[in-house]
């Protein structure tokens, strides 16, 4: 009986995240999923760990893939924690996984932004599930329904 | 006995005490470890075979007309009736040398939008560059053009490593374009490394030597053989050389530095000799290679003339890298664009001449496919606002006819100075 509660209880729970968690995959980075303010923390961070390699403009160097343009293709239809890993585990080179969360997020605020992403009121978060509730969306070609005059995205 | 092309030859080859007077040959290693040599043995200039400058060997003179624009280089992403077109022209002077890199920007801007398929408008070598980046970003790439790149103004350019010739005026860029042209810069040099050393020598450096009657420094007299410059007839900038925005101080880690031939090693009858090394380009090799790469890649070509900018989005490709060189002047309206008159006149090729010199406003650059020779009196203001794309033969011929006075200088030439 204990175990039949326990089971209905947990599987409650789960379709309820699920539910969440597909309310919140409507999120994208083209919704503003950062702040100002934490991306400027993430410049700095970026300027003494990232810089040397992905460079001033993150254009990257012959080893070191861009983090603009074809990065956008690249992670396109992901989602935001799938690239928030791939950061935490590989990056920096010189010591993988060495940079807390809550910096690799505000560095990653830095990246939206620099890739022309805009701030919202709140900013990125380090938690996964939060995370995984963003889609990595690449501009709307002929620059989207509605804003197709203002040129949104890179310029 | 020595004969006359024997004599000429090493006389060439021999530098120091050469010139007018004319002595025998001496052996390059005596004139190297002779007391008082200012030149490190290894850098005495070579034997150097002379050009066989003449009027009738002139077997092509080939104009273009620079795109230059004043503002820079138009990168901007602009979206026309559903379709997103990243643009990628004006680049003067300097679209050889920084393809690769103005390519890689456009290609990125235009990668932001994850197309499967891009369109690239143009085959000059700046829409060549960015199919073939294109294709190295991931993407589909049809080249819709009026022309291929042999029958293109890149071909009829210059073709050496100026990254900052006519890039842009200095009062007219933005702030910030002196990073953007750095990245650019540093770029398309590491690109233009994969493409040394191959056969046909794609790309290539070779010695430039530079001649002058009169010290560095020291303004050379008129030369009444040279018009002055007409007076502006344009609105606007810009009225002098130094008008032209400058940036080759951010990439002088890159090159090699000039050095001044002192009288011991100089091969030349001329007082100043100052020698520097440069990167260029084969247009016939280098193009094929390109035009290879880009259908082994995949792509695909279609003859096509553009009317109006509405015609972008006809295309199947709903990205479009807009590369039109100086018809952007005409097909955008672009107002910054204006028309840098340039000719080149061909002599005959000559593989045994593996250098250039400039001396009297006179350029010469030795390729696989001929010895170009180009005038260069009023520097940067030399064809600027000329739209005019006929060719002027008698203006080759007289650049031709500097080089063949130089040369014929030299003990054991015809002395018809």
């Amino acid at each position: 009986m204990n175990r039949q509660i326990i089971l209905a209880a947990a599987l409650a729970a789960m379709s309820f995240g699920a539910i969440q968690a597909q309310a919140q995959t409507q999120r994208s980075i083209l919704d503003g999923v950062y702040t100002d303010a934490q991306a400027a923390r993430g410049a700095q961070q970026y300027a003494t760990r990232c810089l040397v390699c992905h460079g001033a403009a993150l254009e990257g160097n012959t080893l070191a893939p861009p983090l603009t343009g074809r990065f956008i293709a690249d992670w396109a239809g992901m989602n935001l924690d799938d690239l928030f890993d791939n950061i935490a585990l590989t990056m920096p080179l010189y010591r993988p996984g060495s940079v807390e969360r809550n910096v690799n997020a505000d560095i990653l605020a830095y990246i939206l932004k620099v890739n022309a992403y805009p701030a919202g009121p709140r900013e990125l978060s380090a938690e996964p599930e939060a995370l995984k509730a963003i889609r990595f969306d690449a501009w709307p070609i002929g620059g989207g329904a509605s804003d197709a005059s203002s040129g949104a995205g890179p310029r | 006995m020595l004969d006359r092309r024997h004599l000429l030859r090493n006389s060439l080859a021999m530098g120091g005490m050469m010139g007018l007077a004319g002595c025998a040959a001496t052996p390059r290693r005596e004139a190297a470890a002779a007391p008082g040599a200012t030149m490190a043995v290894e850098d005495i200039p070579p034997r150097l075979s002379p050009i066989r400058a003449h009027p009738d060997r002139l077997f092509d003179v080939t104009v273009c007309i620079r795109p230059f624009r004043t503002k820079g280089p138009n990168l901007d992403v602009e979206h026309i009736g559903g379709a997103t077109v990243i643009h990628n022209y004006g680049h003067g002077g300097s679209g050889w040398s920084l393809s690769w890199g103005s390519a890689n920007i456009a290609v990125q801007k235009a990668m932001s939008f994850n197309p499967k398929e891009i369109a690239v408008v143009g085959c000059g070598v700046i829409g060549l560059t960015s199919a073939i980046i294109a294709q190295r970003a991931g993407a589909k790439v049809t080249i819709y053009t009026r022309e291929l790149l042999d029958r293109t103004r890149s071909v009829r350019a210059n073709g050496s490593w100026t990254p900052d010739s006519r890039i842009a005026l200095a009062a007219e860029a933005p702030q910030n374009f002196g990073a953007l042209w750095e990245q650019m810069a540093r770029y398309s040099w590491k690109m233009y490394r994969s493409y040394l050393g191959l056969a046909g020598d794609p790309v290539a450096f070779s010695d430039h030597y530079s001649l002058s009657d009169t010290p560095p420094g020291v303004p050379r007299p008129v030369d009444p053989d040279v018009a002055p410059l007409p007076r502006p007839t344009w609105t606007g900038l810009p009225a002098q050389n130094s008008d032209f925005a400058r940036y080759e101080d951010r990439i002088s880690d890159l090159t090699s530095k000039s050095q001044v031939l002192t009288d011991d090693v100089n091969p030349f009858p001329v007082k100043h000799v100052s020698r520097a090394t440069r990167m260029f380009f084969n247009f016939g090799e280098y193009g094929h290679l390109l035009m290879s790469q880009f259908f082994a890649a995949g792509g695909k070509i279609e003859i096509r003339e553009f009317h109006y900018p509405a015609e972008m989005a006809q295309l199947k490709e709903k990205v479009v890298i807009n590369c039109p060189g100086y018809a952007a002047r005409h097909l955008w309206k672009d107002p910054a664009m204006v028309p840098v008159r340039g000719q080149v006149g061909w002599l005959i090729p000559q593989p045994e001449v593996k250098y250039g010199l400039s001396y009297r406003s006179v350029q010469t650059l030795s390729k696989t496919d001929g010895i170009m020779v180009i005038a260069l009196e009023h520097g940067d203001m030399k064809g600027y606002n000329d739209a005019n794309e006929s060719v002027r033969r008698a203006e080759s011929e007289q650049a031709v006819r500097v080089i063949e006075e130089l040369y014929s200088r030299f003990p054991g030439g015809s002395g018809k100075a």
